[in-house]
């Protein structure tokens, strides 16, 4: 059964199609990558799902409820979580609170979200970062900062929006290595990502966007050998890796 | 009817000149500049002095008007606003109020214009009360001269901003300043000479209202209110908005104050109300796009 | 715990130490410092804490103090009740305002709340059968609070006192709550608030009620000590703007800093204008006042907590370098 069922999406700027008559379905556990070049509607498309901006046309049904009309927080309440491509972290405030703050709203009272910011803390790796301002730490510590608010919310499905950008070889490896263990206990995962390395080692189906379209779906090793793909985008990212 | 429209817009063609000085400011620095009305008191003040001094007509008291506002305009952004807009977006109207108590209590001092109302009056004043018959309107003489001084500015400026390098200088801070910067323009001393003229602008409406206004050192703002909705009406940032904008204030001012019974002690509500309105639904003013 | 011994500290020195001078000015004085000490929590609230730069709080004020001057003037309620619902006015008024402007995005939402509150200054002037208009209203009748009647300088100092401890309290107490932590995170990013699941509207208006309930709670009291009002004492941008400078200069956004900001701020306003010099040019202390704001808020833009700390911190590292000194030598 799915969690997350897009159907016919629409999303238009102007006279701009960003996203053009896109559907798919994530099933429940699984991780589900959406790749395709810059410009392709990837971002808009998980902005709608979040409910950051309405949707053209067409429908997105989370856990079996109709959520267009929803805005941010009540996603997030219903158990649907994001991060942001580009880092937005409460700059003023240490690690240790800003995902202690993340936990609020899932939260009873305040101990109840302090008890759970330590959990996330410990299992993201940031423990060692807990008192210092968020706003000085590097670019591989606020993508795991961004997973560990999110995760904090308690979500069942994570959206995760270009995590690797501008990490290490040896963060990214660490960061795939935490996806997975994110996913093992239980959180459907769906990721934008670009570096290849990481989509193979983590989706189990993947998504492929071009100019606002759905050009493939599938398995990794069907997406690698289908030809629209390989066209469009794989041959390219490739040969430069 | 027709007296009524045309005394809104002459009014209205001096409110225009006070609120382009503070468009421009806002449009190449994104800076709300709080004490813009108190340099219409400066200006009144500067003209007032001369006048009492040397007898000089306020018209030609102008240009010195111009002088004195753009320096304390250009030092104020210089050693202050500039450093203010490091920080949170709101300090830069946190030390601008700051600047406008400042100003007001300075000019309040005993020698310059003290606590006191003054009238710019004088067996030599041409200005004074003086009213021309053009066709069956009757015109305050030195708000008709303000009116076609804004139009010369407007023109002036316009040519000023599209002609001259600095002017596109300007223009070029205000569209991105990160990149002005890279392309080699010093935008800290664009932005000075911006604050500077913005203030000037306000100085030269100044001496327009000098002979009809009573000068006291906190009648600015007044003015300053009426600027806010002028700007906000026509759009932040925008020059044509700004005289459009000083246009419909002057005259839905003239006309309620005709109109409206027993209007007087609420007029200023409506101006508010309609500031309010445009900035919830139109915040890009009346002639911008909408949200 | 620690802030309750401190208060509870504070409160007792400063009891202490005024009455010794017996002076009814030192009296007064002390009491309008803590007026703005509260004051400058009220709009700390929403400003410092939520990050949303009112720049109209005096409406609020006004509201206090208007309702505080007719409730004791025609129902001879208790003080105590009084400026409860002084606040709670305030309070209810904030919540239709907070949702026509938050929409409105930084120094717009300044100006949109200077707009809001320079209408109702307007119609305070106007509305002569409430307000009694620009003539003002007196107090007629001497408030009780609890039972205990309140009237002359060195009573309302007392009160004043306690009612400070209580609402600095208050304000640590919320920050440090589930709610508080919801300000601040509003403040430092709207769209990462709306993600880890903060209904963002909802936590600005609960912000916006109990600023404005302090601020007309306070405003009540402020009515009820001077003992009349009139629009220029309530409703104009000066006073909105003060309670944002002794909150600025303290440190906005921490809770030491309306207690230090208006401390600082009044004793220096209440000590020029006692100065011979600055009594023959009465407009000279406000325009050095103004050169402080500027200077302040350009060169000390976290206030004067910040720059303690920022003292501190540098004090800790030389000290640091000097051990690590004499041990590598």
């Amino acid at each position: 059964m799915s969690i997350l069922k897009v159907d016919k999406l629409v999303k238009k700027f102007g006279g701009l199609t960003a996203v053009d008559q896109v559907s798919f379905e994530v099933e429940r556990g699984e991780i589900f990558a959406i790749i395709g070049p810059n410009g392709a509607g990837k971002t808009t498309c998980f902005n709608m799902i979040a409910g950051t901006f309405p949707a053209t046309s067409g429908s997105i049904i989370f856990d079996n409820q109709d959520i267009r009309e929803k805005k941010p927080h009540q996603l997030n309440r219903m158990g649907l979580a994001r991060t942001f491509q580009i880092v937005k972290p409460l700059a003023k405030l240490t690690v240790y609170e800003n995902v202690l703050v993340a936990g609020l709203s899932s939260s009873k009272h305040l101990q109840e979200a302090k008890t759970r910011a330590e959990v996330v803390l410990e299992k993201i790796g940031l423990d060692a970062y807990r008192d210092i301002p968020s706003g000085s730490l590097s670019i591989g510590n606020l993508k795991k900062l961004e997973l560990a608010r999110a995760l904090a919310t308690k979500p069942k499905l994570l959206l995760i929006d270009e995590p690797m950008g501008g990490l290490t070889p040896a963060e990214i490896d660490q960061l795939i290595l935490l996806i997975k263990e994110i996913n093992q206990e239980g959180v459907t995962i769906v990721i934008i990502e670009h570096i290849m390395r990481a989509v193979m080692a983590l989706a189990e189906r993947i998504a492929v966007l071009q100019n606002g379209r759905l050009i493939a779906l599938g398995k990794p090793e069907e997406i690698v050998e289908n030809e629209k793909v390989i066209k469009a985008y794989l041959g390219d990212a490739y040969a430069r890796r | 009817m027709l007296q009524t429209l045309f005394d809104g817009m002459m009014i209205g063609g001096i409110y225009a000149i006070i609120a382009l000085g503070l468009t421009i400011i806002f449009g190449v620095m994104k800076v709300i500049n709080m004490s813009h009305g108190d340099f219409v008191m400066i200006g009144m003040f500067v003209a007032y002095f001369l006048f009492k001094a040397i007898g000089l007509d306020p018209f030609l008291s102008m240009f010195v008007a111009v002088i004195v506002c753009f320096f304390i305009g250009f030092f104020l952004y210089k050693f202050f606003v500039e450093k203010a807009k490091k920080g949170r977006d709101e300090n830069t109207l946190l030390v601008t109020a700051g600047s406008s108590i400042f100003l007001v209590n300075f000019m309040a001092l005993p020698f310059l214009l003290g606590p006191n109302f003054l009238r710019m009056t004088g067996e030599n004043l041409y200005w004074e009360n003086k009213l021309w018959k053009i066709g069956g309107i009757t015109f305050n003489a030195s708000f008709l001269m303000g009116f076609i001084i804004t139009g010369l500015l407007i023109v002036i400026l316009h040519l000023f901003l599209t002609r001259t390098d600095t002017g596109l200088a300007i223009r070029a801070a205000s569209q991105e300043q990160m990149a002005a910067t890279i392309i080699g323009i010093n935008v800290s001393r664009i932005s000075a000479l911006t604050f500077g003229l913005g203030a000037a602008f306000a100085g030269i409406a100044g001496c327009v209202l000098a002979t009809t206004y009573p000068i006291y050192a906190s009648i600015g703002s007044l003015f300053l209110v009426k600027a806010f909705v002028i700007v906000v009406l026509g759009g932040m940032g925008s020059i044509p908005g700004a005289a459009i904008g000083g246009l419909i204030l002057g005259i839905t001012e003239s006309f309620g104050a005709t109109y409206i019974p027993g209007g007087t002690g609420y007029r200023d509500v409506f101006g508010l109300i309609l500031f309010l309105l445009i900035l919830l639904y139109r915040p890009h003013g009346l002639f911008g796009k909408g949200v | 715990m620690r802030a309750v011994l401190y208060t509870l500290g504070a409160v007792i020195l400063v009891g202490a130490i005024v009455p010794i001078f017996a002076d009814i000015h030192i009296y007064s004085v002390v009491t309008t410092v803590l007026i703005w000490i509260m004051f400058g929590h009220a709009w700390n609230i929403l400003g410092g804490f939520t990050g949303q730069i009112s720049f109209g709080h005096a409406m609020f004020l006004a509201i206090g103090a208007y309702s505080a001057m007719i409730i004791t003037n025609h129902l001879q309620l208790d003080m105590f009740l009084t400026l409860i619902l002084g606040g709670l006015f305030a309070g209810l008024f904030s919540l239709p305002i907070g949702l026509l402007i938050f929409r409105l995005r930084g120094p717009y939402f300044g100006l949109g709340t200077l707009a809001i509150a320079e209408i109702i200054h307007i119609v305070g002037r106007n509305w002569k059968s409430v307000t009694n208009g620009g003539e003002g209203m007196m107090l007629l009748s001497v408030p009780k609070f609890l039972g205990i009647q309140i009237s002359s300088k060195d009573e309302y100092f007392y009160l004043a006192l306690i009612l400070t401890a209580a609402v600095s309290l208050f304000c640590y107490f919320l920050m440090k709550s589930k709610t508080g932590y919801m300000f601040i995170a509003v403040r430092e990013s709207q769209e990462s608030a709306e993600a880890i699941g903060i209904n963002t509207i909802l936590v600005k208006s609960k912000a916006f009620f109990i600023s404005a309930f302090l601020a007309g709670f306070t405003g009540a009291f402020y009515g009820l000590y001077n003992k009349f009002i009139d629009p220029d004492m309530t409703l104009t941008v000066s006073m909105s703007v003060e309670m944002i400078f002794v909150t600025v200069l303290g440190g906005i956004g921490t809770i030491l800093g309306p207690v230090i900001g208006a401390s600082i701020l009044i004793t220096l306003q209440e000590w020029l204008k006692d100065m011979d010099v600055l009594q023959a040019f009465p407009s000279l202390y406000l325009l050095i006042y103004g050169l402080v704001i500027m200077f302040v808020i350009v060169y000390l833009p976290g206030g004067i907590v910040d720059g303690i700390n920022q003292l501190k911190e540098r004090l800790s590292k030389r000290r640091r370098r000097d051990i690590e000194y004499t041990q590598s030598g």
